[in-house]
């Protein structure tokens, strides 16, 4: 049952991925990211790391989808401005790239396998708040507040940067 | 989206030196500019006072229709100056007024009245036929006005159903009974 | 999880979902006879007892119009997108707990369809994915208004979807969890209300939380599109928004996802501030049948109450210009309910020194 579903999310997320960038029009693209996001969330579902499937959706399903439409939507683009296809030459050698990469994943996932001696290792015992909000609060507000908050200043300098990037007059 | 932007941006500077917004001029102790004002909320709260007001207190303004007709204060079962339902007026000793002169029908801007004369024995002229075609009617009361007899004037009956074309052209009987 | 769970599951499901379907009908004619007195009217009077029937007369004309498809449109989205409208909604009321409970035997109603220990992200997670609906309905249909009203809509709902975030997470870190129960689960907000201080004022979260109240009002308001900040729609500059293309039933499914997303956010009020199902002097979590039906009729009422006042406001207020609807969501709401939230830190630390 575990596996079935765990295939059933696979196949329709790398689906997704993959029409995700062959599409041509924008807004088809948007809507298989959100199935892509959707079906990453049930992943990290029945990996019992709930807080984690609703951040997925609630920042990238939400916020960053949406701003990603609205951008979409502000250049409004024909089809005639999106450019020609790609030449074969471009699609091969982007194929190629990709191919090297999957291989080197699947490489990854082979070696860690191994170093742990064939399985996958067990979660620590007594785990039964594994990725719930609390663990993850603790995480982040306790074990590595100085980390977390070093990336918040980081975050409010960009944020800051852009718009005296954007903005004329201050 | 840049430029709304910049403008709302404007506004705001300016409204703590008492400037204008969007152009307009707005005098310093404009409520608008108010913190009392800007919260919104003490005014939403008026606002809905105001509505709920209406709800408890006011009274309706609609007439239902078919079990209720509309009365205009003081002229009790018409509108004043309505235009419907034409009528031919009869004088004291019971005759129609009408002398089938034409002018009525002549004045007529979307020649909806008919007219045949005739003279009976004492050699006064009448209607023999006298139609309306009320389709055709614009209500307009040039015929009122034309009549040198005062003998057709505009009713201010609204209610003017009917199941097929022929009875929309009235005839003499229906007029003189309007 | 046992069979009887799975059936039971699938009977609220339905239940639910029903009642949703239900709740649009009811809304329109409280709409409709609630502007009406607004306005010195009488409304839809004619159609059965005070006219309770007249959304159903509503619907039967949509169903029986004729359903065109423009022929300049975009077909997948144009049909996926009265779908999603209606569904995003309605699947976000999954987590709303509805009344307490009865307890038969070991074994316990609950009146929530799932109980879980992230409620309140889930609910954030599903209403931040609402506007897509009207991203493609707007887009879908090809024409400019369709098109500003759909970047209108996404605009306005991540403004403030921020705003309406940040305030329920100051009513997260205000609910007491101290038992080893969540505070992220919609259940344990609820419960916490129960009761009183000083044994007679209400322990709900409007009086604990009034700024996360009046921002998470405001926010909804916004969400949902609806007057004052009625920008998707607003039929004098855009005609009908996103709607404008549809007709027959789709049209009636925009609409209805539309009420849907209207009976959610009162919900939502209802349980995150104004005490749920609870009720401050009586408790009526105590597994007992009348107890049970009793706080589902206290959470009916709540949400009723809600419910007026979105359609109270609605024909008070005007809409607000585009840059004062900007304005209030980043100048105001966003940094209010930051300083809320510290606020609220600081007190929760003070309180439990």
């Amino acid at each position: 049952m575990s596996d079935v579903m765990f295939v059933a999310l696979a196949v329709v997320s790398t689906a997704s991925a993959l029409l995700l960038v062959t599409r041509r029009n924008p807004l088809y693209a948007a809507l298989c990211m959100m199935v892509l996001f959707g079906t990453t969330a049930l992943l990290f579902l029945k990996l019992s790391a709930p807080f984690l499937a609703a951040m997925q959706v609630l920042v990238y399903g939400g916020a960053v989808l949406m701003l990603f439409l609205f951008t979409i939507m502000l250049l409004n683009l024909h089809p005639e401005e999106l450019g020609s296809e790609k030449g074969l030459t471009f699609k091969l050698s982007a194929g190629i790239l990709s191919a090297v990469l999957a291989i080197f994943l699947i490489y990854a996932v082979k070696f860690s396998r191994d170093m742990t001696g064939g399985s996958f290792p067990e979660l620590p015992a007594g785990s039964a708040a594994f990725g719930s909000a609390e663990s993850v609060g603790e995480g982040i507000f306790d074990a590595f507040v100085l980390p977390f908050e070093l990336v918040s200043v980081l975050i409010v300098a960009a944020v800051a940067g852009a718009i005296v990037l954007t903005k004329k007059k201050l | 989206m840049q430029n709304q932007h910049g403008s709302s941006h404007d506004s705001h500077g300016a409204s703590h030196s008492g400037g204008g917004h969007d152009g307009h001029e707005r005098p310093q102790d404009d409520p608008r500019e108010s913190l009392w004002y800007r919260c919104y909320i003490p005014e939403i709260i008026r606002g809905l006072k105001v509505t709920m007001k209406h709800i408890l207190f006011r009274p309706r303004f609609t007439v239902k229709y078919p079990e209720e007709k509309y009365n205009c204060p003081g002229f009790e079962g018409s509108a004043p100056g309505y235009h419907g339902e034409h009528r031919l007026k009869k004088d004291e000793q019971g005759r129609i007024k009408c002398v089938a002169c034409l002018m009525c029908q002549t004045v007529c801007p979307a020649k909806c009245i008919e007219i045949e004369g005739g003279e009976d024995e004492k050699g006064a002229k009448y209607p023999v036929k006298f139609e309306i075609n009320m389709l055709r009617c614009i209500y307009c009361g040039f015929c009122e006005e034309a009549c040198p007899k005062d003998a057709i004037e505009l009713t201010t009956k609204y209610y003017q159903v009917s199941t097929s074309r022929e009875e929309k052209i009235y005839g003499k009987e229906r007029l003189l009974n309007n | 999880m046992s069979t009887l769970e799975i059936i039971v599951t699938c009977i609220k499901v339905l239940a639910v979902f029903t009642a949703l379907q239900m709740a649009v009908p009811v809304l329109v004619i409280m709409e409709r006879r609630g502007v009406s007195f607004i306005q010195d009217r009488v409304g839809p009077d004619r159609c059965g007892p005070f006219g309770l029937l007249q959304p159903f007369a509503d619907a039967a004309k949509l169903v029986f119009k004729e359903d065109i498809t423009p022929r300049h449109v975009d077909k997948l989205l144009y049909f996926l997108a009265p779908a999603f409208c209606l569904i995003v909604p309605t699947v976000a009321f999954a987590v709303v707990p509805f009344g307490s409970g009865i307890r038969i035997g070991d074994f316990t109603l609950s009146f929530q369809i799932a109980d879980f220990r992230v409620g309140v992200l889930y609910l954030l997670a599903i209403l931040s994915m609402s506007s897509f609906g009207v991203v493609c309905a707007g887009w879908a249909q090809n024409n400019k208004y369709g098109t500003l009203s759909a970047l209108r809509g996404v605009a306005q709902s991540v403004s403030y979807e921020i705003a309406m975030c940040l305030a329920v997470v100051a009513v997260v870190m205000s609910t007491n969890s101290d038992s080893g129960v969540s505070s992220t689960a919609m259940s344990t907000i609820v419960a916490d209300q129960g009761g009183t201080y000083l044994g007679f004022f209400p322990k709900w979260n409007v009086f604990t939380q009034p700024i996360a109240f009046f921002i998470f009002l405001a926010a909804m308001y916004a969400e949902t599109n609806r007057t004052p900040f009625d920008f998707v729609e607003c039929e004098q500059e855009l005609v009908a928004g996103y709607m404008t293309e549809y007709g027959s039933m789709k049209f009636s499914m925009l609409f209805m996802g539309e009420y849907i997303a209207m009976a959610l956010q009162s919900a939502l009020l209802v349980t995150f501030f104004l005490g749920g199902w609870t009720l401050p002097w009586v408790d009526l979590g105590d597994g007992s049948i009348a107890g049970g039906i009793a706080s589902v009729i206290v959470f009916l009422v709540k949400w009723f109450a809600v419910a007026w006042l979105y359609i109270w406001v609605r024909w008070t207020l005007p809409r607000l210009r585009y840059d004062k609807l900007m304005d209030l969501g980043w100048k105001a709401l966003v940094p209010l309910a930051l300083i809320n939230i510290v606020a609220t830190a600081f007190v929760g630390v003070w309180l439990r020194s």
